[in-house]
């Protein structure tokens, strides 16, 4: 064999182990290599794991001059598909790294927020956040968004 | 060993026609340019400092994260519009090598930049095979490549089989992994989680529409034990050229479902990546031929 060859035989079975060690950690969440080194191979065996019965949706309002709270527009910020919306909302990759992370992602996106909307014209001496969480419904997608049925909860713990 | 050691050589390191490998990639750069176009509206919010920086890691003066500040709205739509020309090159397959590094360096920063929230598995292995796909030579046959080189863009040389060979394997992989969880899983051991997927935030119109037929629960309890039985053979099977076409059928008919119901349309790639399997000899007509080795036309 030529070296290039012993080359992209070495990639082949470094390709192998990798996606071999997601496999374990697909079934039995070990593997030989820590879970930073496989994440990405996992990544590409592991859709759709499981199922929430509520839909979810980022809510940010910003406190006036009169100390009243006010709801702000949040889609011009997360244009794209209600799902796509979701992912981002939801700060996954953040998430991924633990409370703390998930926290300081939650007050910075307060603090643009803020921001953006003073760039609009539009003041507010803080912003808060919490999440809209719903029920599913056949009938669409914010049919059950009721008052009785929609409950605030903490953007960080979900709770 | 010695016999397994030259089967797997021959596998990996055999060379073999270039047409498999060109499907996919046109599959890719199509499937790409779709993709990448629905965010041409929103290159202010995504990408630019008009939009929310959610940055993978927040930028600290002097590091190299400070590449991750968002640009001005010009800078932007610059690296937007690069991006489209790399991908171009790839559907093309003109400059490919060159095309496929910008691609998969642009696709990188804006993932860090932005995307990062929104990486599941179907961006990962859009990366994957980008990144495969790239280092191939699929540009080696119905391409720009070969019409400036020979006049003819069916003219085809051989390239390594290996890259052909880790998509398959990938590919498989894929399917028989998800397999495995969809087996063990909690969630997965009912059909609510398949009801429930025809009325989320994914949902398409005619999901919601089909979901308000309340149609009894044993019918996504099947649905849930066919997606298993489905995963579970096409590992199996799409390696078998006698059941291959009951196999593409079989993959084409679930991801076409997955578009009707959650809209989520990029993994029907997945589809034309099944010539992955495909001897690429195949793709080559009957009695116009030629051998592996130099260089032919179809």
């Amino acid at each position: 064999m030529r070296i290039r060859d012993y080359g992209i035989s070495l990639g082949v079975a470094l390709y192998i182990f990798l996606t071999l060690n997601g496999l374990a950690y697909t079934v039995a969440q070990r593997s030989l290599l820590p879970r930073r080194a496989v994440r990405f191979f996992y990544g590409m065996l592991a859709p759709y794991q499981s199922y929430g019965t509520n839909n979810v949706e980022l809510v940010a309002e910003g406190k006036t001059k009169d100390g009243s709270w006010e709801t702000i527009d949040l889609l011009p910020y997360f244009p794209g598909s209600t799902g796509e919306r979701t992912f981002r909302e939801l700060l996954l990759s953040r998430r991924a790294q633990g409370e703390t992370a998930t926290a300081q992602g939650y007050a910075g996106l307060a603090e643009q927020i803020r921001i953006k909307e003073m760039d609009r014209g539009r003041s507010y001496s803080e912003v808060r956040l919490h999440i809209d969480t719903w029920p599913m419904a056949p009938d669409g997608y914010e049919v059950l968004r009721l008052p009785v049925f929609t409950k605030a909860i903490d953007p960080v713990s979900l709770e | 060993m010695r016999k397994l050691l030259h089967a797997s050589r021959q596998f990996f390191l055999e060379p073999i026609a270039p047409h498999s490998l060109a499907v996919m990639r046109i599959a890719l750069g199509g499937t790409l340019v779709i993709l990448w176009l629905r965010y041409l509206p929103h290159v202010d919010m995504y990408f630019s400092h008009q939009g929310l920086a959610l940055p993978y890691i927040d930028p600290m003066p002097g590091s190299l994260s400070m590449l991750l500040t968002h640009p001005p709205l010009s800078v932007a739509y610059a690296l937007y519009g690069l991006l489209l020309i790399g991908i171009l090159g790839m559907l093309l397959g003109y400059g490919y090598r060159a095309a496929s590094l910008l691609t998969i360096v642009l696709l990188v920063y804006l993932g860090l930049l932005s995307f990062h929230n929104f990486l599941a598995s179907w961006g990962r292995l859009l990366f994957f095979t980008t990144v495969i796909l790239g280092m191939s030579g699929a540009d080696k046959t119905y391409s720009l490549r070969m019409y400036f080189k020979n006049g003819s863009w069916t003219a085809w040389e051989k390239v390594d089989a290996w890259p052909q060979r880790i998509l398959a394997i990938q590919i498989a992989m894929t399917y028989f992994g998800v397999g495995l969880q969809k087996t063990f899983l909690p969630d997965w051991q009912s059909g609510e989680i398949l009801a429930y997927a025809f009325v989320n935030g994914w949902s398409t119109p005619l999901a919601h529409t089909i979901a308000q037929w309340n149609m009894p629960m044993w019918v996504y309890d099947g649905m849930t034990i066919g997606v298993k039985i489905l995963h579970g053979a096409l590992p199996i099977t799409l390696w078998m050229p006698r059941y291959q076409k009951y196999a593409f059928a079989a993959g084409a008919a679930f991801h076409i479902g997955v578009t009707v119901v959650m809209g989520m349309w990029w993994f029907l790639l997945l589809v034309p990546l099944y010539a992955a399997f495909v001897n690429p000899q195949r793709f080559v007509k009957p009695g116009n031929s030629r051998p592996l080795h130099g260089t032919g036309k179809a």
